[in-house]
């Protein structure tokens, strides 16, 4: 992998991370009304985790892979263009 | 807590898996050829993910605590949030494709026309079979 995508997996982590602390107002009007504020905050910031890092792991699998085909699929268009033109030269 | 964590990662693990199959069920009739069917199984691991995280960070971000609390209407923040990453998602699979195949999938036109088919599919075919067997 890449500089590039690296740095855009790890903004996406960091993201999971900070979405955690926006949970805690909603979680704090649930309080209000009798339900555990800690609950829910602690509910909210587990998915988020659990989502970011279960993303940042499927993503850097399918760039890789998605990576490997482009470069497959590059060289295979170039040859075809290039057995194109030979057969145009000999005719 | 590792019960809910299971959950969790079940739930992402069952909508990869429905929207990867509906997805590649709608390619065949656009016989893309197995190049085109691995691109396509890639780019809904990268996509499908990004999507349901997206999703969920909008909803727990605007609408965590319910109708009385949240900031906008439940059901249009849902629809919203659902069209406008619909949207994207039609968009980036459309150029990753373009980008993996090198044309020998098809042309950008067709697979333009198979991106917006299997995003449509995947995204109504879990309503329509709770509607069908509901409706038993």
């Amino acid at each position: 992998m890449n500089r590039r995508t690296i740095t855009a997996l790890r903004a996406l982590a960091s993201v999971s991370l900070a979405l955690a602390i926006p949970i805690a107002t909603p979680a704090a009007a649930m309080a209000n009304v009798g339900i555990p504020s800690g609950y829910i905050v602690g509910r909210g910031a587990l998915h988020v985790l659990v989502a970011g890092v279960f993303t940042v792991l499927t993503s850097a699998i399918a760039i890789r892979g998605l990576r490997r085909m482009e470069r497959t699929n590059a060289a295979l268009a170039a040859s075809a263009t290039a057995s194109a033109e030979d057969d145009s030269n000999a005719v | 807590m590792l019960y809910e964590v299971g959950l969790f990662l079940g739930l992402f693990c069952i909508a990869l898996v429905s929207t990867l199959f509906f997805e590649l069920v709608v390619a065949v009739p656009f016989s893309m050829g197995m190049r085109g069917l691995g691109a396509i199984a890639l780019v809904n691991l990268l996509m499908n993910p990004l999507y349901s995280f997206a999703f969920l960070a909008v909803i727990y971000t605007f609408g965590l605590g319910g109708e009385p609390f949240s900031i906008f209407d439940w059901r249009w923040l849902v629809g919203l949030t659902t069209v406008v990453l619909e949207i994207v998602v039609v968009v980036a699979e459309w150029r990753l494709l373009v980008w993996a195949t090198h044309g020998t999938a098809g042309s950008s036109r067709k697979l333009l026309a198979f991106s917006v088919l299997a995003n449509v599919v995947s995204a109504s075919a879990p309503f329509a079979i709770v509607w069908v067997v509901y409706s038993l």
